[in-house]
């Protein structure tokens, strides 16, 4: 692997310049920052989903379920602490959202270990299963609100925020692909077994692959609930995972551009369709089948994304 | 007692509809090795079928008798198998050699098609459902009520249940079902037309999806395009309950999760009805994903 | 000389037949072992007890005096002992560089944390790792086509990639699962030769299971025989083309020599 100075740069260099743009929140519509904010949060879902299903190779249909235990954990600790008032708000928000993304890793982790032995359908089906039982037991804590939901959270999350956040996880996540260690986890969707006999531990990757995916969904779930200010159990159910996968699978799973490319269309296309919004979801369900039938490595599937749909395909 | 007798009707009678629909999960899960997810709104649309056509039957078969039922419940079985077939021609059958998750999602796709479809063509509200078989009480004490309909649920469940069960072990289409289950190569080395053998499948789950739903509007009167997506989830359950794959093993998982929902919603707490399906999906699959009565899947090395 | 392997009265039944029964195999540092049988003998499941996909019912696996029964498959692998399938496994959407590059992930030497924050050890390592796989991809003359998939190489070229990724994390025994299978005169001949040289190079031991006889006979010091789970024979190949028993098992009948 040669020194590849380019993506620290991009990263670095990235940061002043989301701050710039945060600044100029004021000067285009609430809709269209709302659709903005929505695209970085979505980015931050897909990416680490595809940490899971893409990389690692591991169906999980909960993602949501994660999302959710991060909005309501960091709702908590900021109206725990914020109450206080006087704070600056990066002291603040900050610890939220990492508490946040602590919780909903323990739970990657609390999903990820009696998954391991699980392939395929089964995988998908019990993961749907603990995504949609997160979502019944905060229904029933009512100190959270329970299915009235959370009101009055601070609404903390801009620009700079979620986009800074996103870049750090692409960040993280392309050089993981590109590493000795990272190759593990393809390997290990690749072909388990073969990996295990060439002394990779596929335990670790899988356990590892939903502890990180875990932690930035809380992270996005956090990033939402300080946006929306106003979060209820229904707005993290199966269909919420389920429109992440899509997100994946259309991107070209294990293609990081692919995957961003995508969250971006994804999240327009609801709001463009909302012009004929009794037809939306109908449209959304044919494109879906439509794609899958005509172009299932993923539509936004560049680089290394198509070099492995020809691969397999080659099979 | 008698309470407790009547919670157990009550169970069977919901576990031989569940598994009606749990059959269908497992012949296909059987023949095409995946979980086909729009099998519980082919359920649905069996009961709009039932609430369209019922009203035009009734004139001439006679209000809320078994004849209505059986013409009814006909109909829609026949409408059911035309949309399976259709929907695994369309959907399912160019992604035959793909990764399992294209397909599972494109499931997914075609179940929120039909239930969003459905919402847009039926309208979102709740309707009645026509009362097509008679329901009168046979038993009627202080604290036992046992209604025809219960009786008349679990007669025809069980006619069902025995008639697919002569089909697949008796007929010589119901072995080349078992064949291609086993295997799709060697099924068609033997000379056998893989297609029309999952199409086939595919009429005979459909078919038992609308006569489950055709009882099932009979017990819970109140329909919409969204009613498919419990049952069809504890159905699901009941078929991985059983075994995945194992006819009997649908058909026993269908009372178990019947039963279960049931007596907890009826001795608990209404609360959980939902909830329990899914607590018993997550244990089986964490501590015998094989189901009870398994059928063996090892990896070759 | 040294013990790598020792298998002491392994065997292992699934449900009522014993597919091994009360084997019993000592390999040494750097040999170079065959094992052929009849087809159904046992030989592969020979390799999934050792390498830990199974677990015997009975009996010692011991390497390098350490026991391997009840550890995982990962672990073994990583005590030094690596595998090829008879069924060529390769990683569906990597190429050659990445196939052998997974290989080498376990001593990669830094963690999560290295991979994704990347400091000065972790390009330090990388390099050295590098080194290291282009070094065994010369050595099996893959270098050139190291980016292409590899499974979009010719089968010949597939087994060689298995081969390199066997090798490449330098184990002290390789199990070799039919490494000739489907290939033509000249490419088993390569083949052999290859064996032989990567023995030298890396020092470890081989044991190969294969059907064709040149090969066996061609590369191995010493040949042990499997039918029904049982070892009937085992010496030097001039040894194992006389015995009697050996003819027996693959005929089926009695042979006057």
């Amino acid at each position: 692997m040669i020194r590849d100075h380019k993506p620290k740069a991009v990263l670095i260099l990235s940061l002043p310049v989301f701050w710039l743009l945060g600044k100029l929140q004021g000067s285009i519509s609430p809709y269209y920052y709302q659709i903005i904010i929505y695209i970085g949060i979505n980015i931050i879902l897909a990416s680490s989903l595809n940490l899971i299903n893409g990389f690692a190779g591991q169906f999980s249909l909960g993602h949501a379920g994660f999302m959710a235990i991060g909005a309501y954990t960091s709702a908590l600790i900021t109206s725990l602490i914020g109450a206080g008032g006087g704070l600056p708000t990066p002291l603040v928000f900050l610890p939220a959202l990492a508490g946040g993304g602590a919780a909903a890793s323990v739970c990657g982790l609390l999903v990820g270990i009696p998954t391991l032995r699980l392939k395929g359908d089964y995988l998908a089906i019990t993961t749907l299963g603990m995504g949609e039982i997160i979502r019944v037991i905060i229904q029933n804590l009512d100190f959270l609100g329970g299915a009235r939901g959370f009101t009055g959270i601070a609404k903390m999350t801009d620009f700079f925020w979620v986009y800074s956040i996103a870049a750090l996880l692409i960040y993280l996540l392309y050089n993981l692909l590109h590493s000795t260690y990272g190759i593990g986890y393809l390997a290990v969707r690749d072909d388990e077994i073969a990996a295990e006999s060439a002394g990779i531990s596929a335990t670790r990757i899988k356990v590892s692959a939903f502890i990180i995916g875990a932690f930035f969904a809380g992270i996005a779930g956090g990033l939402y609930a300080h946006f929306v200010t106003y979060i209820n159990p229904a707005q993290f159910g199966f269909l919420r995972s389920f429109e992440i996968v899509v997100m994946v699978v259309i991107g070209g799973m294990g293609s990081i551009t692919g995957v961003i490319f995508s969250a971006l269309i994804l999240t327009i296309l609801p709001e463009a369709l909302r012009a004929v919004a009794m037809y939306r979801m109908v449209i959304y369900a044919l494109l879906l089948v439509v794609i899958m039938i005509a172009r299932p490595g993923g539509l936004f599937a560049f680089g290394s994304g198509r070099k492995k749909a020809t691969a397999s395909a080659a099979r | 007692m008698s309470e407790f007798f009547q919670q157990v009707i009550n169970g069977v009678s919901l576990g031989s509809i569940y598994a009606l629909i749990a059959l269908g999960y497992t012949m296909i899960y059987g023949v095409l090795g995946f979980i086909n997810f729009a099998h519980g709104d082919v359920f649905m649309v069996g009961a709009f079928v039932g609430y369209y056509l019922g009203p035009l039957i009734m004139p001439l078969t006679g209000e809320a008798t078994i004849p209505a039922g059986l013409a009814v419940m006909l109909a829609a079985m026949i409408v059911c198998s035309a949309l399976g077939v259709t929907i695994e021609k369309i959907a399912y059958r160019p992604l035959r050699s793909r990764p399992k998750l294209t397909i599972l999602i494109t499931a997914i796709g075609v179940s929120l098609f039909l239930e969003y479809g459905g919402q847009l063509v039926f309208g979102p509200d709740p309707k009645l459902f026509p009362e097509l078989i008679p329901s009168a009480a046979i038993i009627d004490s202080s604290d036992l009520v046992i209604n025809t309909n219960s009786i008349i649920v679990i007669t025809t469940a069980l006619a069902l249940m025995l008639i697919l069960r002569f089909i697949v072990f008796g007929t010589r289409m119901g072995t080349a079902i078992r064949a291609v289950a086993f295997n799709h190569q060697t099924a068609g080395l033997m000379g056998i037309n893989i297609d029309r053998v999952i199409s086939l499948t595919f009429v005979l789950g459909s078919s038992l999806a609308a006569a489950a739903a055709i009882l099932y509007a009979s017990v819970y009167p109140s329909i919409n395009p969204l009613m498919g997506i419990f049952p069809g989830l504890k159905a699901f359950i009941a078929a991985v309950l059983g075994g995945i794959g194992n006819l009997t093993g649908a058909a026993i998982g269908g009372m178990i999760i019947g039963l279960t929902e049931t007596f907890v919603t009826g001795y608990i707490s209404p609360a959980f009805r939902d909830a329990i399906a899914f607590g018993i999906l997550i244990l089986i699959l964490l501590f015998r994903p094989s189901g009870i009565l398994r059928r063996h899947e090892t990896e070759k090395v | 000389m040294e013990t790598l392997l020792s298998i002491k009265k392994c065997s292992i039944h699934f449900g009522g037949l014993a597919a091994v029964s009360e084997l019993d195999l000592e390999l040494e540092r750097g040999c170079l072992v065959g094992m052929i049988g009849p087809n159904g003998a046992g030989k592969t499941t020979v390799f999934n007890l050792i390498t830990g996909v199974y677990k015997p019912s009975a009996g010692s696996i011991v390497f390098e005096g350490k026991s391997l029964l009840g550890l995982k498959i990962p672990q073994i692998a990583r005590l030094g002992i690596s595998r090829t399938f008879q069924n060529i496994r390769l990683f569906k959407s990597l190429t050659v560089y990445q196939t052998v590059q997974a290989a080498i992930h376990y001593q990669a030497g830094y963690g999560l944390m290295g991979a994704t924050i990347q400091g000065p050890k972790f390009h330090r390592y990388e390099k050295r790792i590098d080194g290291e796989i282009k070094e065994a991809l010369d050595f099996f003359g893959l270098r050139e086509i190291m980016n292409e998939p590899a499974l979009s190489l010719p089968y010949g070229l597939q087994r060689r990639v298995e081969l390199v990724r066997a090798m490449v994390s330098r184990p002290r025994l390789v199990l070799l699962d039919e490494p000739a299978a489907g290939m033509n005169q000249s490419e088993k001949n390569q083949l052999m030769n290859l064996i032989r040289r990567a023995r030298g190079f890396y020092g470890c031991g081989i044991l190969l299971i294969e059907h064709d006889m040149s090969v066996v006979m061609g590369i191995c010091e010493r040949i042990a025989v499997l039918d029904y789970g049982i070892k009937i024979a085992e010496g030097s190949p001039r040894e194992i083309q006389n015995n009697p028993a050996v003819l027996e098992a693959y005929l089926g009948e009695r042979v006057e020599n």
